[in-house]
């Protein structure tokens, strides 16, 4: 049991710690030999939408991996990736909204409570690594994971109150 | 090496470990990938949001698939 749990957690750390090498500012190409122009607000916002959908997937793949190498079991996987399942369906519904402004505003309370919802849902994985993992450390690790996805979740709501969108 | 393929190492002690760091890296590479902006914003808009959906999509058909391989029911997809 030990074994599998460092199997998982092992996997949940580099997942971290390659995120946090990518981690880093988006740039524009030039067209016509131009300056390139900045990233926009809105491209900043479906790109940190889209990064939480990539994480989402990555910790998903991860742990099913692990369940499926053996290394965990069955139960704790079904729950933990009923969650992401989740997450995943409540960002297919919010990613539309996101198209622009104009979209946004007049989806804003839609779009504050799906943003509230993954938010929660995520505290939720954290609690439930808390509670399917005894040892400190590894519960640790596997909290340190969830919590960058909670933090790029936490990005997007504040580019979206920047914006207007939602309400600070 | 296919990325999604764990890669197996032994410990001292042993133990098979797995590591998964290839399917964390394959999804470094996508984050990068998509920070790579082109010129035009409506394009890049169009091209992240498809990229959320696809996402997101794979992440519910992998859940299910597990599920279903695991003779549990699978969840409803919005």
């Amino acid at each position: 049991m030990k074994q599998r749990r460092t199997i998982l957690l092992s996997s949940l750390l580099i997942a971290t710690v390659l995120y946090a090498v990518v981690a880093g500012c988006a740039h524009k190409q030039s067209a016509d030999n131009k300056p390139a122009p900045p990233v926009t607000r809105w491209e900043q916002i479906n790109l940190t939408n889209a990064e939480i959908a990539i994480f989402n997937d990555g910790v998903a793949q991860g742990l099913i991996a692990a369940n499926n190498a053996g290394a965990l079991e069955d139960e704790y996987t079904a729950q933990v990736t009923q969650v992401q399942f989740q997450v995943a369906a409540w960002q297919k519904q919010l990613t539309p909204m996101l198209k622009d402004l104009k979209t946004a505003q007049s989806n804003a309370a839609r779009i504050q409570a799906i943003t509230s919802n993954i938010g929660t849902a995520t505290n939720n994985l954290i609690k439930s690594g808390n509670a399917g993992i005894k040892n400190a450390q590894n519960a640790q690790q596997l909290t340190q994971a969830l919590t960058s996805l909670q933090t790029t979740i936490s990005s997007l709501t504040s580019l979206l109150t920047q914006a207007g969108v939602l309400k600070s | 090496m296919d990325p999604q393929k764990a890669t197996l190492a032994i410990t001292e002690y042993g133990t098979l470990i797995v590591i998964l760091g290839t399917i964390a890296a394959a999804d470094a590479i996508k984050i990068q990938k998509i920070r790579e902006l082109g010129p035009d914003e409506a394009a890049n808009i169009t091209a992240l949001a498809d990229t959320a959906v696809s996402t997101a999509d794979a992440t519910m058909n992998a859940i299910n698939a597990w599920r279903t391989a695991h003779q549990l029911p699978p969840l409803q997809k919005p």
